[in-house]
């Protein structure tokens, strides 16, 4: 009930301040005092806008990327690091078969070894997403000049980790960055595609916008959340208004870089599914490039019917997933390689080889 | 796939028979009843020939997702088509093998290890084996077991004769269909089975 109740007045209040014409500029001198807040910022268009599907009747060419990693464990037998990178290209209209590229980068040993101290999770996902967005960059090169390109992947453009900064990270946000300028100068339509988002972002900007000066942001409308807000205000293949994105790593980006989200419902009548898009300035500036992209996500999370999903992300993700038996295989040829060198290894943990124990059937 | 590309590999294998994994990438889908020959190479070499007796295509999750599309683009068929690993799966039925002694209608030694490639057998590979002897590998394939023997004698003997009449040997399906009512004398009801299918076969004397 309180969940409903929130929901209607988040709602009605959304509406409110799309009627509003001050409201803008009194958001944009709201975080000016609150410059840490992560939230949504109104763009050109009015924020309780709903745009339709639009009819796609243009040949795209959809470049998708994922990459997959083996993160080291100090346990192993032998610890290996990797990421594996892939990107499939899509013609549609075509009836060609998609063509897939893979990139496989065995992490240097040396690196995470314990005398220079270890490589996180967070380190290796940063190093896929360069790898991720490297790979697209390239790929898009090699496209057909007259035909619109897509290309999609799956999660925030936005890169998280830059929130925990580390050593030697500079150069990997630099060449994610160089990327990016790569897909820009092309005029690539770029967008991340997050599934089932949890973010607050519009909800966020919803409850500063009624801030009183000197009051302290409050969370009016928890638990509603942006998904909730959208299925309730989205039809089916609907689009929301785009939104700028107020945090720390996104002003530190080029202005024509930095990002912009809008909220899509995937789903049908009986069930909305809401994913949010995320888009560089270059291609949120550009009506006819959103347009596409609205047609082409729409086209793309229909052809797996009833589960709502790019059917060309799945597949990246299917090409590029590393699974625990290639994991092992790679370790064998490591383990052989080592044997064949007489190096002599210090073997699986004791933790390790009780848990290979306790799952051994006899 | 032609005599010289391996088409699959296998997968498992017993004394009788073997599976074998074909990825659907492959311009042609081997035909059921099509002899195949598979090289085994070991402390003695030898060469196993084989008939398939049953083709399978394989399915995953996703693909029984995409099936309850109403429409589905060209190129998604395509892409599951040529790139997504889902193979087909073949069962390969021993009939005899050669070793360095010539053709023998006996099981091979040892089933071939898994992964062996598997190649198709060409007209005169195919003339050649089943010349040799007295049809001695029928009975493998009248005691195979859940295989639909009248069907794979229809269309063994009607695609042999056609390998055996370009060697000039017309002789040789008249003889075949002649050995198998010997064999089935005692068994009317699978002699007539038989004898209807390579009817259906249109297999000329």
């Amino acid at each position: 009930m309180l969940r409903e109740q929130r929901l209607r007045d988040a709602i009605e209040l959304l509406r409110s301040l799309a009627a509003d014409p001050a409201f803008p500029a009194r958001m944009q001198q709201t975080l000016g005092a609150l410059p840490s807040e992560r939230c949504a910022i109104p763009s050109n268009e009015r924020i309780d806008r709903r745009i339709p599907a639009p009819i796609l009747n243009k040949r795209l060419t959809i470049l998708a990327a994922d990459g997959s990693q083996i993160n080291p464990d100090r346990h192993d037998l032998v610890s290996i690091g990797l990421i594996n990178t892939a990107v499939i290209r899509y013609q549609t209209g075509s009836g060609v078969s998609p063509r897939i590229v893979t990139q496989t980068t065995l992490l240097d040993p040396d690196d995470f070894t314990a005398d220079r101290g270890s490589l996180t999770e967070d380190q290796i996902a940063l190093r896929r997403d360069v790898a991720e967005r490297e790979l697209l960059a390239a790929e898009a090169g090699k496209s057909d000049a007259g035909v619109p390109l897509v290309a999609l992947t799956d999660g925030p453009l936005e890169l998280f980790t830059l929130r925990q900064a580390y050593a030697g990270q500079q150069q990997y946000i630099d060449r994610y960055q160089s990327a990016l300028q790569v897909l820009f100068q092309q005029h690539v339509l770029l967008a991340g595609y997050i599934d089932r988002p949890r973010a607050d972002l519009v909800v966020r900007m919803l409850e500063l916008a009624v801030l009183r000066q000197d009051e302290t942001p409050t969370t009016t409308f928890v638990p509603v959340d942006d998904s909730l807000l959208f299925a309730g205000l989205l039809q089916a293949g609907e689009r929301s208004a785009v939104f700028g994105l107020n945090s720390r790593s996104n002003r530190e980006l080029d202005e024509a870089l930095r990002f912009s989200f809008f909220y899509l419902n995937c789903g049908d009548s009986q069930r909305p599914q809401i994913a949010r898009v995320e888009i560089p300035a270059w291609v949120a500036a550009d009506p006819e490039a959103i347009d596409l992209l609205h047609g082409c996500l729409l086209a793309q999370t229909r052809i797996t019917e009833g589960v709502p999903y790019p059917y060309i992300l799945h597949r990246a993700h299917e090409c590029a997933v590393v699974t625990l038996a290639e994991k092992e295989r790679i370790q064998n040829l490591i383990l052989r390689e080592y044997a064949a060198q007489r190096v002599t290894l210090s073997g699986e943990s004791g933790k390790q080889r009780l848990k290979t124990l306790s799952n051994r059937k006899s | 796939m032609n005599s010289e590309n391996p088409f699959g590999r296998i997968i498992s294998a017993n004394s009788r028979e073997c599976v074998v994994a074909y990825r659907t990438s492959e311009q042609e889908i081997p035909r059921f009843g099509s002899m195949v020959h598979i090289p085994v190479q070991g402390a003695q070499d030898f060469e196993i020939y084989g008939l398939v007796t049953d083709i399978q295509i394989e399915e995953d999750g996703f693909l029984r997702q995409l099936a309850t599309a109403d429409t589905l683009p060209a190129e998604v068929l395509a892409d599951n088509r040529v790139n997504r690993n889902v193979p087909i799966v073949l069962r390969i039925l021993f009939l005899g093998c050669r070793d360095e002694n010539g053709d023998s209608h006996l099981l091979p030694p040892t089933p071939p290890l898994t992964l062996t490639a598997i190649f198709r057998c060409n007209s005169s590979e195919i003339a050649h084996f089943t010349a040799h002897g007295n049809f001695g590998y029928f009975r493998h394939i009248l005691n195979a077991v859940n295989a639909p023997a009248a069907e794979l004698f229809a269309v063994h003997i009607r695609l042999t004769s056609i390998a055996q009449n370009a060697k000039h040997n017309e002789g040789w399906t008249r003889a075949a269909v002649e050995e198998l009512i010997t064999l089935l004398q005692d068994d009317y009801a699978g002699l007539t089975a038989i004898l209807g299918a390579l009817g259906d076969a249109d297999i000329s004397f």
